[in-house]
């Protein structure tokens, strides 16, 4: 019997590890199988959260449509009127059209221009046309109706002498694009 | 440790060794066929041996007389190969003593009683034992008497010899009128009463002992005897019983003991155990009751430990427990495997899905980014109202002042100087108007461009009025009409 006492110890600690095996054996497969329900549940989620998304874009892309008429309409304009060469050129075509003598021609850049809650990307140009005054005024409406996104910011006229001049600055919005 | 783990996991371990001297006979040999020697001094007698449950059946003996020692072991080996035996009990008829002793310490169980007797007799004998002798002890039931019996050593040498000559494994040897007096002690001692005579005689030795409910008498023995003197020394023994006496008889001499008896005039009929068995010698050697026999072979054999049976329950657990280990470890193993693999397909869908998903999200993200730089650019042009229309219409109120003021014959101002400054983040602008004349003339001028901003909507915040060489400058601070606003 004592020859044995070890031995059968040794071979029941072995069955306890057998048995301690199989009982980790079930955790394995619960947990698979745990890990299994969760992921169908996920995908649930995920096609229910897809199928909303998918919803969601669709209204979206309705209700985008005339927004994206506007901007398809003014996206030009807005293109156009980013080139400082191009703006400087088009305000002494319409100067010398009417019969303006332009100067103190420049521009900056401003990122930070506060307008309607946001602040917006801007370049600021400054103007000078000395002439009539309803020639200035009808270089001014002209300038307006060649450049619609052009925003009259600051305008000032001064007489000196028999010489009117009007200095005029306006911003042009860069893009409106939200971060 | 590893092989007997092995052995007790496979269950050899409880099929005993067959020369483990610790476990009965009918336990070692009862699938296996083992061959029975006894030695006499002429010659050995070989008998095979089966087992009916824990009872020993002899089959047909063979006698072999005294050889040569190869002749003795050729004769040995090949009756055991005859029935297949590779093991062999001797029990040694000769060469022994007995003797009285009270010394006797009495073993706890079988088993000490061998182990002891082999490796320290004198705990059981209470002295040292005889020089050059094993010993076996007979106990009295009840009381601290013995008889031991002394073996000389040269005999058990002889015979351990035949065996080892004939390939034979040693199962036991024994003493089989010590094994005879153990046997009818311990089975039959109710025949006892209170005082009684033990005679023990086989084919060429006699034993007596007189017994007592609580005493043992002086043994007296012959042994190594031809017919004729054991015919004497039985004659003379019976005439020395005492009259009346119970006389407790074993004979399997062939001598009509219990006729000599008569003829003596001991007229009680003895009692006679095992009367049944040809060779009462051999089944008390054999039957291993009520105590395991002696064993007389002086080293100890290299043998494999027997496990004992209450251990049986280990083997079936192991493979118990294995056979559960692979049947659930692999289904659970497969389980998990398969739900793996399922949860690997999800995983890949809900991917899908999420990346489908985000697309979508960009989609609306980009959308609602659209339409928010479309309502900015619509704010943008909403509050950037024409300048032109709005300074002509100043111009025009001027003029129609001025106009007034010539037409009643009145003084008349003139501008001379104009300015409009939007108010950054705000609907509103700075107009600022520099009129030069008197005060009613540029008062004039003021009412009607404020009656103007009234019609176009605008509203005045704030006005300041202040002088200037020669004039007046108004400024307004005007809200935009809402008209223009987001």
């Amino acid at each position: 019997m004592k020859n044995y006492t070890f031995p059968a110890l040794l071979l029941i600690a072995a069955s306890l590890l057998l048995l301690l095996g199989v009982t980790k054996s079930f955790g394995w497969a619960s947990h698979s199988a745990a890990e299994l329900s969760i992921k169908r549940s996920e995908v649930e989620n995920a096609r229910q959260e897809l199928f909303s998304v998918q919803k969601s874009a669709e209204a979206a892309k309705r209700k985008s449509a005339i927004a994206d008429q506007f901007l398809a309409a003014w996206a030009p304009e807005l293109s156009d009127e980013s080139s400082i060469e191009q703006i400087f050129g088009r305000l002494d075509t319409l100067a010398v059209d009417n019969l303006l003598s332009p100067s103190g021609k420049n521009f900056a850049v401003n990122t930070n221009y506060f307008f309607n809650g946001r602040h917006l990307a801007v370049q600021s140009v400054n103007i000078t046309v000395a002439g009539d005054y309803y020639r200035t005024l009808n270089w001014l409406g002209a300038v307006e109706n060649g450049f619609p996104l052009a925003r009259v910011e600051q305008i000032s006229y001064t007489t000196n002498g028999n010489s009117l001049a009007l200095a005029v600055q306006f911003v042009f919005p860069r893009k409106f694009d939200t971060e | 440790m590893i092989q007997q783990c092995v052995d007790l996991a496979l269950g050899r371990a409880f099929v005993p060794d067959p020369l483990d001297s610790t476990v009965p006979l009918w336990r070692r040999f009862g699938r296996r066929p083992l061959v029975a020697v006894t030695m006499f001094k002429d010659g050995f007698e070989v008998v095979p041996v089966t087992f009916s449950g824990q009872t020993p059946k002899f089959g047909h003996a063979e006698t072999c007389q005294a050889g040569s020692e190869d002749a003795d072991a050729a004769f040995l080996h090949g009756f055991a190969e005859r029935h297949k035996a590779k093991e062999c009990v001797i029990n040694l008829t000769t060469g022994y003593t007995a003797v009285l002793s009270s010394r006797t310490r009495r073993p706890e169980s079988d088993e000490e009683a061998i182990l002891l007797m082999r490796d320290s007799p004198e705990r059981l004998l209470g002295e040292p034992p005889s020089q050059g002798c094993q010993h076996s002890l007979a106990y009295h039931p009840t009381h601290n008497f013995a008889v031991v019996f002394a073996h000389k050593e040269n005999e058990i040498g002889a015979a351990v010899g035949l065996a080892s000559r004939a390939n034979l494994g040693l199962a036991r040897l024994q003493c089989g009128m010590a094994s005879l007096l153990i046997n009818v002690m311990g089975r039959f001692w109710s025949e006892v009463g209170q005082e009684s005579e033990i005679l023990l005689v086989d084919r060429t030795s006699l034993f007596y002992l007189p017994v007592a409910e609580g005493s043992l008498g002086r043994p007296l023995f012959d042994i190594g005897l031809k017919d004729s003197a054991l015919r004497q020394a039985v004659a003379e023994r019976i005439g020395r019983l005492k009259p009346g006496a119970k006389v407790i008889l074993v004979d399997s001499s062939g001598l009509d003991i219990e006729g000599m008896m008569r003829e003596r005039g001991v007229t009680a009929p003895p009692a006679a155990p095992l009367k049944d068995e040809a060779n009462p010698g051999l089944w008390a050697c054999f039957s291993d009751q009520p105590h395991l026999g002696y064993d007389l072979f002086p080293n100890q054999r290299s043998i494999r430990p027997c496990a004992a049976g209450s251990l049986r329950f280990v083997p079936f657990v192991f493979w118990g427990s294995l056979a559960a280990a692979v049947a659930l470890v692999g289904t659970n193993k497969f389980r998990s495997a398969t739900d793996d693999r399922l949860s690997g397909n999800l995983r890949s869908q809900v991917q899908m899905l999420t990346g489908a998903e985000k697309q979508d999200e960009g989609l609306i993200h980009e959308v609602e980014s659209r339409d928010k730089s479309a309502l900015a650019m619509r704010d943008w042009l909403l509050i950037s109202p024409p300048t032109q229309s709005f300074l002509i219409d100043i111009t025009r109120e001027i003029e129609a002042a001025t106009n007034q003021g010539l037409k009643d014959g009145k003084s008349v101002a003139q501008l001379d100087s104009l300015s409009l400054t939007r108010q950054e983040g705000q609907p509103q602008m700075r107009l600022v108007l520099v009129v030069l004349g008197d005060a009613p003339a540029a008062n004039r001028i003021f009412q009607r461009v404020s009656a103007l901003f009234g019609r176009l909507g605008y509203s005045t915040v704030d006005l300041k009025e202040s002088l200037v060489p020669q004039g007046f400058r108004y400024e307004h601070l005007l809200n935009i009409p809402k008209g223009f606003g987001p």
